[in-house]
């Protein structure tokens, strides 16, 4: 697909995420002004609430609302805040640094670890060791990222007295949230890599490889590690896209103030313009790195790129 | 200045933590066991120290925390670490805990509230007159306070503060002060330092409003600014022992100390500037991961502890600061507009049919959660204690339920009339951590009797709209007030319906209630307003429109070093007086 499809149809999907996640919000019940009458503690009275209601534009009818929002957006003016008042792009741009650094790091643990458990689960010298390599996965995605999050804290915190369990001290602080997210995120890698080394043990270039006397390891450097990671590296792909705004509970547990706490307060309190453009975001994202990894494809396996020149 | 004795020192809090005092505490054991605690790390403190005169020298410092024989240190940095992410900064509306624990200690109040002598003291204003009928405030202000970017303070900004929170201001999305009385009329400026309010009617309880956390004096450039501006923690200017220094939005906030403060309330702790030289607070919304924290030594000091972490901390060494905020206790607050519920006897029944020792006995593992006493919560100024019309007896609520014809029963053993089953829907509300627990368990009470609470889970966008409902006669609520004019007054006085938003005001149509109220509107000053409060608790009570379950309190826990802390009255930290004994 050539290059000027492609940004189109990106466009395309921007925009329908976007007129999504408007609907889908305008249909709910309530908006925040509703919300904090419900609350004594709030001392609104319906006169107070109705100029708030007012002041924040929230009484317009949708559809000029929807125009109002899209035309302030392609001029990159997200609004404000409806909780405190902030810009849009500023509570993004205070989330991201943090988002950026968890996710970074906890894709590299997600890597290694997937590493690990792939060559465990394939070339491990014992049947025990293959069959840890298989049941890992499953496991780690057994259990509750937050149950992994808790107990590193309290041994390697709490306990040992290793690493400080809240607050930012720099890469110091990033060990134990990169852990205890890199473990639920590095199941499906694994899966899907040792699955796929299983693969493509069998094609024909390995055979030939070993008859020509290539050792295991040769051989994997050499060649399969590249074409084995294509199908993980769409699941990488997909992993980085979910990290951005989705790394809740790690976030909570640790006191991290990123996109994912962003996104949590945003839908618990009906933030409109924060959530439309945390998802505009996402989509984005998700667009830009399926984008990479489609472009990195040809390059890990050649065989690809001559079908696609073929095709073409 | 009140010296120490046996290790409980009578502390003269310039804002007290309304009335909880660690001096009256009512079930006594860990006071015992700090006290003695208390005593022996005294003896050893002043044997190592040799500082005997210190003793003359800590005042109020001593009721809260370790060892009072000690002098105060200045310096050193303090942790604190925060439930839940802030919201809101806006000074007129940061009511929210966590909002209001970070602005009240960088913005002061014109006036004090001192809970032992429930009274206001000078604060930013160093005296005042009011007239007969309490519809003229003179304040003549302290001289020489100065806001954080050094302006100063003179009655010109104060006057404007006053009329912008009397008043609101509609066309920025200021909202009119719930703590000021509904009949503010105007301010006038007399000279530099003095300026008097005007209401239209008597407002006795203004000088109390003027001690609420969202009340405070801003300077020039935050009243001006735009809302979302001045909702900006850094576009915050008052004159408060602290400023702020940095903040990572949502995840840490730091405080630095103001230099040169020097009018801190009249019977504070000490006067001059605050002894830490920063206060970090960090924001950890995982329970257990803020208690182990600071049990682990990693924080100096928290806000919210759950029942089951309490006897943990204690046992750690970890002091539990109890604040209760004076207004309604928790409860359930009845709708009677329904055919069931606008019977009188269905409601006195579940008024009775709730096992109130049962639930602060399985929900709490620890003595100071007790249950609930009457339509106010104990540190109210005019309570009364209610709990002889609050007792358990399932029996005389069946029999109430029989008279008033429920005596069907379905194959459930629910009560049944007219083909209609006893039910409700009751929905736990997440701004209180155990509330489905404790709808759970009554409704297994309720079951007993025949009456059906179904609980049903709703996420908070979706809670309003669930508490609107016409079935939804019972909701679980909590109230902290300024003053009982004030909001209180909003929740019961139908007269006031048709003005406030359909959930904040119950609309019970209850007449004697509604004059009570007009009654306390009138009150030209406090005493005569005890009785109509007295009088409003009984109504309240025997109509059983609300359903009082147990005293609602903010626990505060405390590291060994930390020496000074209290609470305003309206449970919020102040940091003021802190000091750390790190040795």
């Amino acid at each position: 697909m050539n290059a000027i499809a492609r940004i189109a149809q990106s466009v395309l999907v921007l925009f329908l995420a976007y007129v999504f996640v408007f609907l889908i919000l305008s249909v709910l019940p309530g908006d925040p002004i509703t919300n904090r009458l419900s609350d004594p503690d709030s001392g609104l009275t319906r006169q107070t609430a109705e100029a708030l209601t007012n002041y924040y534009g929230l009484d317009r009818p949708t559809h000029v609302q929807f125009i109002d929002t899209l035309v302030n957006a392609l001029r990159g003016d997200f609004g404000r805040s409806l909780i405190d008042g902030k810009p849009v792009t500023e509570k993004l741009l205070e989330a991201l640094p943090s988002t950026l650094a968890l996710a970074g790091s906890a894709l590299a643990v997600a890597i290694v670890l997937a590493f690990g458990i792939a060559l465990l689960a394939v070339y491990g010298r014992w049947p025990l060791l293959r069959a840890i390599g298989n049941a890992l996965p499953s496991f780690s995605l057994a259990v509750p990222s937050y149950i992994f999050a808790l107990v590193l804290i309290q041994v390697f915190s709490f306990q040992l007295h290793l690493f400080v369990s809240v607050g930012d001290r720099g890469p110091e602080s990033l060990v134990l949230p990169a852990i205890a997210l890199g473990i639920p995120v590095s199941a499906p890698l694994a899966q899907v890599f040792t699955d796929s080394i299983r693969q493509r043990v069998r094609d024909p270039f390995v055979t030939v490889s070993r008859a020509r006397g290539l050792g295991e390891v040769r051989i994997f450097l050499a060649g399969l590690l590249k074409v084995s990671s294509l199908p993980a590296l769409t699941v990488l792909g997909l992993a980085v896209g979910t990290l951005i705004g989705g790394a809740v509970i790690t976030e909570s547990v640790f006191g991290r103030a990123g996109l994912g706490s962003l996104v949590q307060k945003s839908v618990a309190q009906q933030d409109l313009p924060v959530l439309q453009a945390i998802v505009l975001l996402s989509a984005l994202v998700f667009l830009l790195v399926n984008l990479i990894v489609d472009l990195v494809y040809p390059a890990l396996d050649p065989r690809i790129r001559s079908t696609r020149t073929a095709a073409v | 200045m009140s010296m120490p004795n046996d290790g409980a020192s009578h502390c003269q809090s310039y804002r007290g933590e309304g009335g909880f005092n660690r001096d009256d505490h009512t079930a006594g054991d860990d006071m015992t066991i700090t006290t003695s605690a208390t005593r022996t790390r005294a003896t050893t403190r002043l044997a190592s120290l040799g500082i005997a005169a210190a003793l003359l020298l800590t005042g109020c410092a001593g009721a809260a925390g370790g060892s009072e024989a000690t002098e105060p240190v200045y310096g050193g940095d303090l942790i604190h670490l925060a439930a839940e992410a802030q919201t809101n900064f806006h000074w007129t509306e940061a009511s929210h805990w966590e909002n209001a624990a970070i602005v009240i200690n960088l913005v002061d109040n014109l006036v004090a509230w001192d809970s032992q002598s429930e009274d206001v003291r000078p604060w930013l204003a160093e005296s005042w007159e009011v007239n007969d009928d309490s519809t003229e405030f003179t304040f003549v202000l302290r001289e020489g306070v100065t806001f954080s970017d050094g302006t100063p303070l003179d009655a010109q900004i104060v006057a404007d503060n006053i009329d912008l929170q009397g008043t609101g201001d509609e066309a920025r999305g200021i909202i009119r002060s719930t703590a000021y009385p509904t009949s503010y009329d105007r301010t006038e400026v007399v000279d530099d330092r003095t300026l008097t309010v005007y209401f239209t009617s008597p407002a006795a309880a203004f000088l109390r409003g003027l001690t609420y956390h969202t009340t405070g004096i801003v300077g020039r450039s935050t009243l001006e600014a735009s809302k979302e501006d001045a909702a900006q923690l850094k576009n915050l200017v008052g004159s408060g022992p602290f400023v702020l220094e940095s903040e990572k939005a949502g995840e840490e906030y730091v405080l630095a100390k103001r230099e040169g403060y020097d009018w801190a309330p009249e019977g504070a702790g000490h006067q001059g500037e605050a002894y830490l030289d920063s206060v970090t607070i960090q924001v950890v919304p995982e329970d257990s991961v803020r208690a182990g924290a600071l049990e682990a030594g990693q924080a100096h000091t928290l806000r919210n502890i759950q029942p089951a972490d309490e006897e943990n901390l204690e046992a750690a060494g970890i002091e539990i600061f109890a604040s209760i905020p004076p207004g309604e206790p928790l409860g359930l607050t009845v709708r009677t507009d329904s055919v069931a519920t606008g019977d009188l006897r269905v409601r006195q029944a579940v008024q009775h049919g709730i096992n109130r020792q049962e639930i602060v006995d399985t929900l709490y593992y620890t003595d100071r959660w007790v249950a609930a006493s009457s339509a106010l919560q104990p540190s109210t100024p005019g309570y009364i204690d209610l709990s002889s019309e609050l007792d358990y007896d399932p029996e005389l609520s069946n029999t109430l339920l029989d008279e008033a014809g429920w005596n069907e029963r379905d194959s459930e053993g629910y009560r049944v009339k007219d083909g209609k089953r006893l039910w409700f829907p009751v929905y736990p509300s997440s701004a209180y951590q155990l509330a489905q627990p404790e709808l759970e368990l009554i409704s297994q009470q309720l079951k007993e009797i025949g009456i059906e609470f179904e609980v049903r889970l709703v996420d908070p966008s979706g809670y309003a709209a669930a508490i609107a409902e016409p079935e939804t006669s019972f909701q679980i609520t909590q109230l902290t007030v300024a003053d009982v004019g004030g909001r209180w007054r909003t929740k019961w006085d139908s007269t006031l319906a048709l003005d406030s938003a359909s959930s904040s005001n119950v609309n019970v149509g209850d007449e004697k209630i509604d004059s009570l109220f007009a009654q306390i509107n009138d009150s030209a000053n406090e005493d005569e307003r005890t009785a109509p409060i007295a009088d409003i608790q009984t109504q309240i009570i025997e109509q059983a429109y609300l359903i009082p379950l147990e005293v609602n309190q903010q626990l505060f826990g405390l590291a060994e070093s930390v020496h000074g802390f209290n609470t305003t009255a309206f449970a919020r930290p102040i940091f003021y007086d802190v000091w750390l004994d790190e040795e």
